[in-house]
């Protein structure tokens, strides 16, 4: 519509030509807005892993300074060194991936939603907790990691001495890669640090709870426990679900603890190490077609496990709407 | 409020950087202009470690003052492992690497030991024949090539494919620049404090004599090592075990001229089989059978002896012994402060690690490093039945006069075995963009003041043939070093070889495993089942190794 001078109202109605007009600058519009997201999709997923699978058929041959077809030997011989002893560092490293699973989801997610639920009742200092809870997510992991380590430290480590102190000079080394504690403390350092994360999530998710059910909760007479886990539980699982997804995707790329807190070698026999770190360290040592190889094997394994779990997060998560 | 948080960051950013590596300050003069980067400069990026910098800024800056080429110096102590992805993105397989990729890549590398021979193969360094034939003029006319001591000439030295090796097709590739003697450093008022034979100052000559000094340390309540096993440091007792071996199984002579099993270490290097054949498969072990030498057992065994405590049947009982308090989660410059700080007597490591204490240590510390014992027949005596040596591999160490200790020789001097670590490198990136200054550097960096004058800040010998301890200025501890390494009895170790396996398949001492790896289980295994270890796995991958290596 335009108004004309003398006020009377004028009605356009539009061409052909300027609906086309109008239809091809939206095309142009959203062809603008997807082809950044198409062009990373293109070159950051599917030209990298589709090399990199076409790089665990061949193998680089000195003589003619070429990668050549080598088949599926590069699987042949990973399978032999993860399954039948061949090398029992691929083993190690598969087994210290597949752990962290059960620490994430078993471990660090209902301690996330614990401390998210007391944080979300708005106790006594409950934001200088929540700063403390999410504090970890803040520091730069490697001197998180440092910090972390140094209290270990069997000269002047606070926690060390104080085991000492309890096992009357006793103590273990608990940063010895050869030793059985390495692990836990890697694993208990993911768990301090990966708590913040995850209540942030969760807090959010139970302060979109409305008000009104959980005082008509209280109005019946409903104990904390069983609002946290009959009310606020199933309310928030949607986001419980999701963040155990992500949790189970971890086991592929899990590999900052071990390698700041322990030793970046992985220890012996890779007892410290993982699939994320050992194709690191392959790819650092210029065998790229074995880390390629290896990548791709526990992606094979890996892939089925995760969906499995979408799946059963997916039969297992209520559809409720508030 | 925003310049004054960017400024913040700024600082926070290359504050760390600075005292990291060093700000280019050095006895007053200012090379702050080496470490900023300008349009045109050669681009140098290099391992400080324990070698200091202080060696290199006035060469780089005398270097721009003569030849008007100017220098940017970068400090990176993570190069070693950084570099072959460096090397590989700036090198593809096909196009042209991109200009930012080029900016981003050193025209000369300064590294810590690592497998160039696969960068040499790969195509990603360049050949510096005109390093090693310039002609020094000021020198005589002499070339690198000449200056450079027996086997450090030939170090850099291969053909770019197997092929290329066997046609004699052959170039320079890497400068070795520093030739680190390595063994055991000692408190010298400790050993002395002991009494007895050692009271004047004297050493163990022999690992008997070895295990001698420990009773005497543990009796007087003293630790007697100072190790770390953290982050690769267990390598450290590799240095011992390269000496230990050469010492039994001779470097390049072999007892009875055995060969493969038998033969000398050389014979290892060379993969040759029972009938002396290089990378060979004739004979019942091929060319991998010197994996399982005796003088590995017998080096691995003194190490296990030494700090590991294996009096229980029950190998979960074992324990690390004679060391400070819980080493292995000790990294190696926590183990030097120890040593530094007087809590134990002795450390396994190399001659660098006189820039590595020099804050931690008083000023009356003394120490200095002592010859690595030579393994003699009373020692071998006494662990054959444990290791299963054969008969004809019951004998001792090396004499000076190629001989092996035996029942009826005796007597003699014992070889001394230094094992001198020659390793850390220089390269020419081959896509490197300003190549001709490069080569210009290394050969003004090689040149003799140079050499003399690395010697003196680094405290370190340069690879070359020359007197270093005729050098004025060096410290009590770099005179002991030079004591050691100047020994015309001495025989030097230096990992080289012809062999294709060992060039194109870079297989060395642990075969696919990693030394620091095998060591940290001296608590949990055996020697000799080590190294059986380590043989299987030899086996198990020789055809593989030899793919690598063209031989198929």
């Amino acid at each position: 519509m335009k108004q004309t001078v003398e006020g009377t109202v004028e009605t356009t109605v539009p061409t052909q030509k300027s609906y086309n007009r109008a239809k091809r600058n939206d095309t142009i519009f959203v062809w603008c807005m997807l082809a950044l997201p198409i062009l990373h999709f293109l070159i950051f997923w599917l030209y990298i892993n589709s090399s990199t699978i076409f790089m665990t058929f061949f193998r680089y041959n000195p003589s003619v300074q070429k990668y050549q077809w080598y088949g599926l030997n590069n699987f042949i011989e990973l399978f032999r060194d993860m399954f039948l002893g061949g090398d029992p560092r691929t083993f190690n490293s598969m087994l210290n991936s597949l752990i962290i699973f059960p620490v994430n989801n078993f471990i660090i997610l209902p301690l996330s939603f614990v401390a998210a639920y007391f944080l979300s009742k708005k106790l006594p200092l409950s934001n200088f907790f929540r700063v403390l809870f999410f504090m970890p997510s803040m520091i730069a992991i490697t001197v998180l990691a440092l910090c972390y380590r140094s209290m270990f430290n069997t000269d002047h480590g606070p926690v060390f001495m104080l085991c000492n102190a309890i096992m009357g000079g006793k103590a273990p080394d608990f940063l010895d890669v050869t030793g059985p504690y390495a692990m836990p403390i890697a694993f208990t350092f993911s768990v301090w640090s990966g708590l913040g994360y995850n209540v942030v999530l969760l807090n959010g998710a139970i302060a979109r709870i409305p008000e009104e059910i959980l005082e008509s909760a209280r109005l019946d007479g409903i104990t904390t426990t069983r609002e946290m886990f009959n009310i606020v539980l199933p309310l928030s699982w949607g986001t419980m679900s999701t963040l155990f997804i992500l949790n189970s995707l971890s086991i592929f790329g899990w590999f900052l603890p071990p390698m700041l807190v322990l030793s970046d070698t992985g220890g012996v026999e890779g007892k410290t190490s993982t699939i994320a770190l050992y194709v690191y360290q392959l790819v650092n040592a210029g065998k790229g077609e074995d880390a390629a190889a290896l990548g791709l094997m526990f992606s094979i394994i890996g892939i089925p496990f995760v969906f499995g779990v979408k799946w059963l997060m997916d039969k297992i998560t209520p559809t409720i709407e508030f | 409020m925003k310049k004054f948080i960017a400024g913040l960051l700024a600082v926070s950013t290359v504050l760390p950087c600075a005292v990291a590596c060093g700000g280019g300050n050095n006895g007053g003069n200012d090379y702050g202009h080496l470490l900023t980067r300008e349009d045109g400069d050669l681009y140098v990026r290099y391992f400080k470690g324990g070698n200091g910098a202080e060696w290199l800024y006035p060469i780089a800056d005398a270097f721009e003052k003569e030849t008007g080429i100017t220098v940017y110096l970068e400090c990176d102590d993570e190069i070693t492992e950084n570099i072959p992805t460096v090397l590989e993105s700036a090198h593809p397989t096909s196009g042209t690497p991109s200009a930012n990729r080029l900016k981003q890549l050193p025209d000369v590398c300064m590294t810590q030991t690592l497998k160039w021979q696969e960068f040499v193969n790969k195509g990603w360094i360049a050949n510096i024949d005109e390093v090693y034939t310039y002609k020094y003029a000021n020198e005589g006319n002499v070339t690198l090539a000449d200056k450079l001591i027996d086997g450090a000439d030939t170090f850099g030295y291969m053909g770019q494919t197997p092929d290329d090796a066997l046609e004699g097709n052959k170039h320079y590739w890497v400068v070795p620049w520093t030739s680190p003697l390595t063994g055991l450093v000692y408190n010298v008022k400790m050993l002395k404090s002991l009494g007895g034979k050692w009271a004047n100052g004297y050493v163990p000559a022999t690992v008997t004599e070895l295990f001698e000094l420990i009773d005497d340390l543990n009796e007087a309540n003293i630790t007697p090592f100072a190790w770390g096993g953290d982050s690769n440091g267990m390598g450290y007792w590799n240095f011992m075990f390269m000496s230990f071996w050469a010492s039994y199984q001779g470097y390049n002579v072999s007892y009875n001229n055995g060969k493969a099993k038998y033969g000398s270490m050389m014979d290892f290097y060379n993969f040759v089989d029972d009938d002396g054949n290089m990378d060979g498969n004739n004979g019942e072990n091929e060319g991998f059978g010197s994996f399982d030498q005796a003088g590995r057992k017998i080096a691995l065994k003194v190490i296990q002896d030494l700090i590991v405590d294996t009096q229980s049947a029950n190998k979960k009982d074992w324990k690390w012994k004679n060391s400070i308090d819980y080493p292995v989660s000790k990294k190696a410059q926590e183990a030097a402060d120890k040593f530094a700080f007087e809590e134990a007597a002795m450390t396994p490591t190399g001659s660098w690690i006189k820039n590595e204490i020099a804050e931690s240590m008083d000023e009356g510390f003394e120490y200095a490093m002592m010859p690595t014992p030579a393994v003699d027949m009373a020692y071998v005596q006494r662990v054959a039945t444990e290791l299963g040596l054969q008969p004809q591999e019951i004998h001792g160490g090396l004499f000076t006069d190629n001989t092996f200790e035996t029942e009826t020789n005796t007597g003699k001097t014992y070889a001394q075995i230094n094992n001198t670590e020659i390793g850390d490198l220089m390269f020419i990136p081959k896509n490197a963009t300003k190549k001709a200054n490069a080569i210009k550097f290394l050969q003004y960096v090689n040149k003799k003041e140079n050499v003399e004058s690395a010697t003196i800040d680094m405290g370190i010998a340069r690879p070359f043939r020359y007197t270093p301890s005729a050098l004025q200025g060096h410290s009590d501890f770099t005179k002991s070093v030079f004591a050691v390494y100047e020994n015309p009895n001495a025989v030097n170790l230096i990992r080289k070889s012809e062999s294709s396996i060992f060039a194109y398949a870079t297989i060395k001492e642990w075969a696919e495993r990693n030394e620091s790896d095998v060591l940290l289980q001296l608590d949990q295994k055996t020697a000799k089942g080590l190294i059986e270890e380590i043989y299987v796995n030899a086996s198990d991958n020789w055809n593989n190794w030899k793919t690598k290596a063209g031989l198929f």
